[in-house]
């Protein structure tokens, strides 16, 4: 899957490692042309530390089935984290930040995603890299110190938070749109708690393996029904 | 037309770039809709209506994660088709004197083109799927080609065929866009000329249904035994500062 391209990122490196030697360069890219699939962003750490296992072997200190043992081991935990950590609370957090920012400030709201979210994502690319290398195969012991699935659950909860309040602000402005500045609070708070129900009803549904796009047809349609019953009654 | 098929042409070019981000190269997310959307409306000369289609398609998406074996939406390619479709279809239909509504067609009415785009997702989202799966199916031939030309020696070829992998996503990527995006704006101006005007009066429905959808999907991200009176709370706290903010007690 990601073999090749684990290959071509660590090209450069064994080309500095093995500099005179072509057939041992050929043979260092070689052992990295097999499968490889974890979550991208987790591969700088593990290429950090391949690399600094690379330069072990050419000094004779280790044996080549290392890094392949090595590789392989972190293959599943890695992706399951990378894939906890940055898919599942990184990018939801970033993303409602994101629309949260945008409802108040426009196009700033693209902007202020771009960097929440490429804070923790170039910190795990530009130091887990340094840090695979310096630390070789003690790069497991400092990722498992960084407790990267309790932070995604702790970041899960504030971005239920920053939902809520996103959900708030959309209602109420969808209010002002829709109904007119003449709405009192109450009518608000009754729509808000309506869409608030509605929303969790909604996403009980995507929790049962119901698709998104199959999730909006089925609420739409309802409604669109509804008004085609309205206009035929209103005609005869 | 031609002004159609150039507008295109362009907003395929730059979403097949933005698609790169998604699996092939950087990964820095300018591939999500809520930078995809602003990009093409720029491209279109609407920003406003393409963060509003990139906001919503933010939050619908946001659950799609590529976990596994499971082939999430393709939220660039959708985010893109959906963000011309609705641009273009509305100057197209404005343009023509669109006379089918109580009202003259104006700007605001965009909802309706945007509801109808909004409709097209899945089989949109399919197509979009289907292409993607066939670059990544294609793809595998140049792992072997690598592995061909290592054993002769060319470590260039590693590289080379690496960069050529991203160069089918783009190629296959930018096609189906095209092609969907010139689609989807005959769909759109078909169905406002033909369809009956009240199933055209409904389409704005689709927007409210992708707005509970997208919260909801987004909730889902964040599930958790406590997130549910935390969402609430957050909720009900906001509304309060809001309408004590704008004074409406």
């Amino acid at each position: 899957m990601q073999g090749l391209g684990f290959a071509a990122a660590i090209t450069p490196a064994l080309q500095d490692i093995y500099k005179k030697d072509n057939d041992q360069l050929c043979t260092a890219i070689s052992r990295h042309m097999v499968f490889y699939n974890a979550h991208p962003y987790m591969a700088s750490p593990i290429l950090g530390a391949v690399i600094k296992m690379e330069e072990d072997i050419r000094e004779g200190e280790r044996d080549v089935k290392d890094i392949s043992s090595f590789k392989e081991s972190l293959i599943g935990p890695y992706g399951a984290i990378g894939d906890t950590f940055f898919w599942g609370s990184i990018r939801p957090l970033s993303s409602i930040i994101g629309v949260l920012s945008a409802l108040f400030w426009g196009i700033w709201g693209a902007v202020i995603f771009l960097i929440v979210y490429n804070i923790f994502h170039l910190w795990m690319r530009w130091f887990g890299l340094q840090k695979g290398y310096k630390l070789g195969e003690g790069i497991v012991e400092y990722i498992q110190s960084l407790a990267l699935p309790q932070w995604a659950s702790r970041i899960r909860l504030v971005s239920a938070g920053l939902l809520g309040g996103a959900a708030a602000v959309v209602v109420f402005k969808g209010i002002d749109i829709v109904l007119g500045q003449t709405v009192q609070a109450y009518q608000a708070f009754l729509t808000t708690i309506l869409i608030a129900g509605a929303v969790v009803l909604c996403a009980l549904l995507i929790k049962n393996r119901v698709s998104i796009s199959l999730a909006v047809y089925l609420l739409f349609l309802p409604a669109f029904i509804f008004l085609i019953i309205m206009d035929i009654l209103k005609r005869v | 037309m031609l002004d159609i098929i150039w507008q295109s042409f362009l907003v395929s070019l730059v979403g097949g770039l933005l698609s790169l981000d998604r699996t092939a190269v950087l990964q820095i997310m300018v591939s999500r809709p809520i930078i995809t959307g602003p990009i093409i409306g720029y491209i279109l000369g609407d920003v406003k209506t393409g963060l509003l289609i990139g906001g919503m398609l933010e939050l619908l998406f946001v659950g799609g994660l590529p976990i596994g074996g499971h082939i999430p939406p393709h939220e660039v390619m959708i985010a893109v088709l959906v963000t011309t479709i609705t641009i273009i279809g509305q100057r197209l239909l404005y343009g023509i004197g669109f006379d089918r509504f109580p009202w003259r067609f104006a700007d605001s009415d965009i909802i309706f083109v945007l509801g109808a785009a909004i409709l097209m997702i899945s089989p949109m989202d399919a197509a979009c799927k289907k292409a993607d799966t066939s670059a990544r199916f294609f793809n595998r031939r140049f792992f072997n080609t690598a592995s061909a030309e290592l054993g002769n020696g060319n470590i260039k070829g590693v590289i080379v065929n690496n960069l050529k992998g991203a160069g089918v996503f783009f190629l296959l990527n930018f096609a189906t866009l095209l092609v969907l995006s010139l689609a989807g704006v005959g769909v759109v101006y078909l169905s406002f000329l033909f369809l009956p005007v009240a199933v055209i009066m409904s389409l704005p429905l689709a927007c409210a249904s992708v707005l509970i959808i997208g919260l909801a999907s987004a909730y889902n991200t964040s599930y958790d035994n406590r997130s549910l009176p935390i969402f609430l709370a957050a909720a009900l706290f906001v509304l309060m500062i809001i309408t004590v903010g704008v004074g409406r007690w």
